[in-house]
């Protein structure tokens, strides 16, 4: 059941009407229900893997819990007779017991995704290698929404162990938090502690006409984003990287604009329709976009873009790296010979290369991912740190205002750049595919090279189809302007009274069905991160 | 150790870390309120204050602080 079929829509108006028509307590129930049926529409075989999960982590976290308690009885019953050191140690026993059942079940949950995802490539590699003869796990296929769900169970059993959340006695309640249908696909990644009160509340907050006037319109920008801008880029961006052989210059250029606002449009568009369904729901989804090309450095885009991914592996990727005794030991050792500063960068540096590698490695076992959005994220904001005091002299030298407008416009544009230039590998093929486009690009640039992309591509020429890109993109960047000043376009629309809103409204539908990406060339797309 | 002598010897840590003479910190300080505390300085933050008053913040008390009160309140509890 695609995000942008007709079936979805029916699937989440009848699961909203039962959901509606059921007392608050019970509406969790039609939430697992519309998630197991949504998850089957894809696959059966797959929900099994999902279930296993759940209860895995059901368990470890039942048992972390049993852990938790056994200590506190015993502080209890000695407290006034035990001494600090003896507190420390039965604290650090109990401790490593709950450690141990997360590192096995952590190693489990990996052990699956690694399996499911990374092996069948890895084995290919080496066969090709070294010509052995490895078993190469074709029949397997990447169950739908693994990487989403392994690591937010897994962020769960995590959460119980640091005291942050209680264990769940319910395993169906477990499992709904995993494979909740608005977050399966594509995320964004939740915590325990704000989604599953949210989805198993007892009771819930009416929601107004203007909430629900609000959360349809953003459904609706979303299937916008998607349709209209996403799918229409899409068909250049899918030409030039596909056929990368046939463009040079000025072509490729294009190609490579395209896909960058593709991505956006696609991802975000993507977010907005699955935000907006949870508002209608009452549930509120964290955000993953904030604005990403208004960024002034490469650390803050990361901060704005994919948000939710992020902050899900600075807790539980790289603060637990960077806090372990091994990154704490090299942290001293550094400091005995290089002194306080070295012994504070270095390790930070190592830890954020291990995070960038698992970040690439997460979208896919191609070294293109791992180079594009691992190793080269990293290199952007490792070099911008260690230059900075450079920047700060060079800056000073030519007398630039950081608080001017010009400079802000200037330190986007080069961000935007960066971050295109590292897409270039994350949608080629292959790392040798993305360095011949990006050769390619070098070409002279020939004006013919622009028009064959639309001529054999589009249906309305180049002039036209121009014409409308460049709106499309100026409508982006003016919706995004308005936000990162503060000010919600669908809130002031919902304000406005009905003819200005029912003129708003048949405007996006017309935009949908004039602008959307159908008629003779069309193929329904699926949203990029799906495959992630 | 009163709350006062803890906020002496945090503000000497925090002016360290981030290399900022003029820093003062209180009950309400977050991340956003100080130039280049993110996620990259706030574990050399942790380590420096966990240096300074010999203490161990776990991972938990490392995601969870969401100001420098809560960080106040832990390092009161150990040094009990």
């Amino acid at each position: 059941m695609r995000i942008t079929s007709l079936a979805f829509l029916g699937f989440v108006l009848i699961t909203l009407i039962v959901y509606k028509a059921v007392p608050a307590k019970k509406q969790w129930w039609v939430l697992l229900a519309a998630s197991v049926v949504f998850y089957l529409s894809f696959s059966i075989g797959d929900i099994f893997v999902m279930i296993g999960t759940a209860l895995l982590v059901y368990f470890a976290a039942l048992g972390v819990q049993k852990q938790k308690d056994a200590y506190a009885i015993w502080l209890k019953e000695n407290k006034a007779t035990a001494d600090k050191a003896t507190k420390k140690e039965t604290k650090s026993l109990f401790q490593k017991k709950q450690k141990l059942i997360v590192a096995g079940t952590s190693a489990v949950t990996i052990g699956i995704l690694f399996l499911c995802k990374y092996y069948g490539p890895l084995a290919s590699g080496v066969n090709g290698l070294f010509n052995t003869k490895l078993w190469t796990a074709e029949n397997l296929l990447l169950p739908l929404g693994i990487s989403y769900y392994s690591f937010q169970l897994l962020g769960y059993l995590v959460d119980v162990h640091r005291d942050i959340a209680a264990a769940e006695k319910n395993p169906l309640k477990v499992l709904l938090f995993g494979g909740f249908f608005l977050s399966i696909m594509q995320g964004p990644f939740n915590r325990w502690n704000d989604l599953a009160p949210q989805l198993c509340a007892e009771e819930r907050k009416r929601l107004t006409f203007q909430d629900n006037r609000s959360a349809v319109l953003r459904i609706v920008g979303g299937y916008v984003k998607k349709l209209c801008i996403a799918d229409q880029f899409a068909i250049i961006s899918n030409e030039v990287f596909t056929n990368y052989t046939k463009y040079k210059g000025i072509g490729v250029a294009l190609g490579i604009v395209c896909f960058a606002v593709q991505l956006y449009a696609d991802f975000s568009g993507y977010m907005d329709i699955i935000v907006g369904i949870g508002q209608l729901f009452g549930i509120k989804m964290p955000e993953n976009f904030r604005q990403p090309f208004f960024s002034r450095n490469m650390s803050e885009f990361w901060q704005r873009w994919h948000i939710t991914l992020g902050l899900w592996l600075k807790d539980y990727v790289f603060y637990p790296i960077l806090k372990s005794n091994l990154f704490k030991n090299l942290g001293k050792a550094i400091a005995g010979k290089f002194g306080k500063e070295a012994s504070r960068r270095i390790p930070t540096y190592l830890g954020m290369l291990i995070l960038w590698t698992t970040i690439g490695l997460w979208h896919g076992a191609g070294m293109h991912y791992v180079f594009g959005v691992g190793i080269l994220q990293f290199l952007y904001i490792f070099l911008g740190e260690i230059f900075e005091p450079l920047f700060v002299r060079i800056k000073k030298l030519l007398r630039i205002n950081d608080n001017k407008l010009y400079w802000h416009i200037f330190q986007s544009l080069r961000c935007t750049a960066l971050m295109m230039f590292a897409w270039v590998f994350f949608n080629a093929s292959s790392i040798r595919v993305a360095l011949q486009i990006l050769k390619n690009l070098l070409r002279r640039p020939l004006l013919r090279h622009l028009l064959a992309v639309f001529s054999d591509q589009t249906v309305d020429g180049p002039v036209r189809t121009l014409i409308y890109f460049a709106l499309c993109i100026a409508l982006l960047i003016a919706v995004d302007l308005l936000h990162e000043k503060g000010f919600s376009v669908r809130e002031y629309i919902c304000k406005k009274p009905y003819p200005v809103r029912l003129a708003f409204y048949l405007l996006l539908a017309f935009a949908l069905v004039i602008f959307g990406a159908y008629g003779r060339q069309f193929i329904l797309k699926d949203f990029i991160y799906m495959d992630f | 150790m009163s709350r006062e002598e803890i906020y002496e010897r945090l503000n000497e840590v925090f002016r360290d870390v981030f290399g900022e003479d003029d820093i003062t910190v209180n009950d309400e300080t977050t991340a956003a309120d100080i130039d280049g505390w993110d996620s990259l300085r706030h574990i050399s933050l942790l380590a420096a204050v966990e240096d300074e008053f010999d203490i161990e913040f776990s991972m938990g008390q490392t995601v969870k602080m969401k100001n420098v009160g809560e960080m106040v309140d832990y390092i009161e509890e150990e040094a009990e």
